[in-house]
């Protein structure tokens, strides 16, 4: 079968992967990790809490779908005709599992034997759809369950509260699993649908690390995967005004100490120009909020907080762009003035160079320490895709960034008033 | 790889292990001590002012700095109980020399940091700082009170404690409030230099590189270490089964029940008992996932473990209040199967492959290798990866059989959504 074969390296770490864009649609990568045991797969799709208005070409019209079809697709995906992808997993030992986030599904599987039997598997069951309204039905009882376990999570709550206080229209305000109200509107035409517009290997994206061998895994690429059409998938989302729906939240659920998050909404970003952005956000929060800062140690040293408070890693996708920190506090409101004011001051009067270039260093050290992952290489190389950016982006574009650039994001792109406040009590 | 264990004198030995394909360095002393529930606090306190900060760098801002500048290196402390056994945890790990950008010696500054936390940490006239203190013990009072927080973790606490009543595993890792309120900077202190003297110490290092000069910094170290009595280690301290199963339920503000069920047994082999669970619920294939979860869509999780050290198999689910009865004779039921041998050869099989695939896979990250250089330390028989897959693979159904028949129903806890917690 013909294929475009890439290598793509690292130049300041010296890893490498291949990249393979296979005839099917399927963009592919795999890393050799020599010397390791185990190995990690992730076949994951384009598609997640977000996408709930789509067209294909030669559909004049729109469909909406209910809210936390994509995870419902995710459990209902496990189950093929003969039986249950856990059950086929089980006879090659095999550790299979699946997520569902804001923007994607990831079906992955890790093993230190029978790696090409496992991959077979995966690449099998998810082009294997097979949904009845009986095993459809049957599984809202088990997801229902799984709303409601999230429901008394205050870290999930607090979150979730945030956004949609943040978010008018946007589906990033909407809870990933759906409500046990939306969820009985799913049933198996619905989840067809949504299969076959999302899960199109022009849509999809193959991820191998570890003791694996490319040539092994391309040829049961070429065995098992079904070449389609690229079907010209067009999403649509409601316009989302800049300004936020309101400063501040709360809701009860007993915890040991009030949990709060801080975020701030920032204009979306995608590709290189995102990948910048995280990399200038994530180490100028960590300048003004992390534990060496002067503010972090005030606060403290005051009992304002404990060292459960962070800055968050950005939070972004198709139209969202999220900064935000949190933790646990008697008195959100004093922590949330403070931060203001150190943004504030921040933007006006500039931040410690030195410490920018000491937090550089410290994701330089992170990015090296994951290299020994044969999970996180896996991942990496799937977020990559699903970005549409190349591996490695990031630890590349670390070495350009700098203070000034830093600088001026924070001036023209954070704005503090438009800040959530999330608190969640007893 | 190659692993080297050398002793270090007074009971403490150094174990290194070199594997080129890692890309960091990890530096673990381990303290083992018999579990004394009045000391949890004591210790918890302990370990984290050691990794907070030291003589050096006597505050957090000082400390982080100093990890920010070795590439964002990790130091880290925790404690937890295997059995009879406080194992007390500190560590460090940064990225291997040769990713250093100016050529530092980075595993010579993680050992000299290591090192300094250990043996001249943050200290004055016998006593902890007084203000690094306050903020660890808010701290740790925090985290106590936030336990209820995670409410499947909290659930699982509370079982151990009826499961557990009358010993020490009953006791929180951390302690209580009431024990961290009765400690101050010198007693804390004083607990510490006794857990120096009485504990059994292992040295692990994890890394690409061989570490030349470390055990001799690390004898130097250590060797300052005179007044040692190092005590025996009780990793089996097996739990009474109770004559009757105690119930217990606990109303809370939540929308979901927690049902949490602990199984005793008594002579349960290692091997043996570690596949029954696997059979039985912890894996997801077995039978509770299969029957409870899938065919009777009761609840997003039901799964089993084993209590290491304690004779004890949990099983905990996250169910509806009107199904929680449901669910309960569900899973005894499973099990009511398995001692009837109702489980298929096949089932069998595939829990054998998902132990052998974990195993297998050990190696692979520094914190794996330690765990299992450490298992294969308090495993009387030290048998290694290999012997141990065999002895999976060689168990047969009336292994199992066996372990589910000795299996007693021992304590079941329940967290009632929709009730108002009093605060306890």
């Amino acid at each position: 079968m013909e294929r475009n074969t890439e290598i793509i390296r690292s130049e300041q770490s010296g890893a490498e992967c291949l990249h393979v864009k296979h005839q099917s649609g399927l963009d592919i990568y795999i890393m050799e990790m020599e010397g390791y045991h185990s190995s990690f797969a992730l076949f994951g799709t384009k598609y997640g809490s977000i996408n709930t208005r789509f067209r294909v070409k030669g559909e004049d019209t729109y469909t909406e779908v209910p809210e936390g079809i994509a995870h419902y697709l995710e459990h209902k995906l496990f189950e093929n005709e003969d039986c249950d992808a856990f059950e086929k997993y089980a006879r090659t030992g095999a550790n299979a599992n699946a997520y569902t986030s804001f923007d994607r599904t990831a079906y992955l599987f890790s093993c230190s034997e029978h790696f090409a039997e496992s991959l077979e598997i995966l690449l099998t069951f998810v082009q294997e759809p097979y949904f009845t309204p009986e095993n459809v039905e049957k599984e809202q009882g088990i997801i229902a369950q799984e709303i409601r376990m999230n429901d008394d999570e205050p870290g999930w709550r607090v979150f979730f509260n945030m956004l949609r206080a943040m978010y008018h229209n946007h589906p990033v305000r909407i809870d990933i699993a759906g409500t046990v109200e939306s969820i009985r509107k799913i049933d198996a035409d619905l989840l067809y649908k949504c299969y076959h517009t999302f899960y199109n290997l022009h849509n999809m994206t193959l991820a191998v690390a570890g003791n694996v061998k490319a040539d092994e895994v391309l040829a049961l690429c070429d065995k098992l995967l079904r070449p389609c059409e690229d079907q010209g998938l067009e999403q649509l989302y409601a316009d989302e005004p800049d300004t936020i729906v309101k400063n501040y939240v709360e809701d009860t659920l007993p915890v040991g100490a009030p949990i709060f998050n801080l975020g701030f909404k920032l204009r979306p970003l995608s590709g290189m120009e995102l990948v910048r952005a995280e990399l200038l956000t994530s180490t100028m929060l960590e300048v003004l909020l992390g534990p060496s800062s002067r503010l972090y140690n005030e606060m403290l040293e005051e009992g304002l907080i404990n060292s459960e408070f962070e800055a968050d890693a950005p939070f972004t996708g198709d139209g969202y762009f999220v900064l935000s920190c949190g933790g646990e506090t008697q008195d959100s409101e004093a922590v949330r003035d403070r931060i203001l004011e150190e943004i504030r001051r921040a933007q006006k009067d500039g931040f410690d160079q030195e410490s920018f270039e000491r937090i550089k260093r410290v994701h330089y050290g992170s990015m090296i320490r994951s290299l020994s992952s044969v999970e996180a290489n896996a991942s990496m190389m799937l977020n990559a895709y699903m970005a549409g950016v190349s591996p490695f982006s990031s630890i590349e574009s670390l070495a350009e960034i700098t203070y000034e650039d830093a600088l001026q994001f924070l001036r023209d792109e954070v704005d503090p008033d438009r800040h959530v406040l999330s608190v969640v009590h007893s | 790889m190659k692993e080297i264990t050398q002793d270090l004198g007074h009971g403490i030995s150094l174990t290194r292990i070199t594997e080129p394909k890692f890309t960091t360095n990890t530096l673990m002393v381990m303290m083992l001590v018999p579990v004394v529930p009045e000391k949890n606090a004591a210790y918890a306190l302990a370990q984290s002012l050691l990794t907070q900060s030291c003589r050096r760098y006597p505050d957090n801002a000082s400390m982080t700095i100093r990890l920010d500048e070795m590439y964002g290196a990790s130091l880290n402390s925790s404690l937890s109980i295997n059995g009879g056994v406080m194992q007390i945890l500190i560590s460090g790990s940064v990225i291997a020399n040769r990713y250093a950008l100016a050529g530092e010696d980075l595993l010579g500054d993680m050992t000299d940091l290591l090192l300094g936390c250990l043996f001249d940490p943050n200290v004055r006239d016998g006593a902890f700082d007084a203000g690094e203190y306050r903020i660890q013990r808010k701290e740790l009072l925090d985290a106590i009170d936030a336990m209820i927080n995670n409410k499947r973790g909290y659930a699982l606490v509370r079982a151990r404690q009826i499961a557990f009543r009358g010993e020490p595993d009953a006791y929180l890792v951390y302690g209580t409030r009431e024990d961290v309120e009765k400690l101050d900077p010198a007693s804390v202190y004083e607990a510490y230099l006794d857990l120096l003297r009485r504990a059994v110490i292992r040295v692990y290092c994890v890394g690409p590189e061989p570490c030349d000069g470390l055990p001799e910094r690390l004898q130097e170290a250590f060797g300052k270490l005179t007044d040692r009595a190092p005590e025996a280690l009780p990793y089996e301290a097996p739990s009474k089964p109770k004559p009757a199963p105690e119930s217990f339920t606990e109303p809370m503000e939540v929308t979901q029940s927690k049902l949490v069920l602990a199984f005793k047994g008594e002579n349960l082999p290692y091997e043996a008992f570690r596949l029954f669970s696997a059979v039985y619920g912890g894996t997801p294939f077995s039978m509770l996932f299969s029957n409870v979860r899938e065919k009777m869509s009761l609840c997003y999780y039901c799964a089993s473990r084993v209590i290491a050290g304690k004779n004890t198999l949990i099983v905990d689910s996250g169910v509806e209040l009107a199904n929680a009865e449901k669910a309960h004779e569900a899973i005894l039921a499973q099990l009511d199967a398995m001692r009837r041998g109702e489980f298929s050869e096949e089932l069998l099989e595939n829990a054998k492959h998902s132990m052998v695939n974990s195993l297998r896979g050990i190696g692979d990250t520094p914190s794996s290798c330690i765990s299992d250089a450490y298992e294969r330390f308090y495993r009387p028989d030290g048998a290694d990866v290999e012997e141990r897959v065999q002895r999976y693979l060689s168990l047969t159904r009336e292994d199992i059989i066996a372990v589910a028949n000795a299996l007693t129903e021992d304590t079941v806890y329940l967290m009632q959504q929709g009730g108002v917690h009093d605060g306890t």
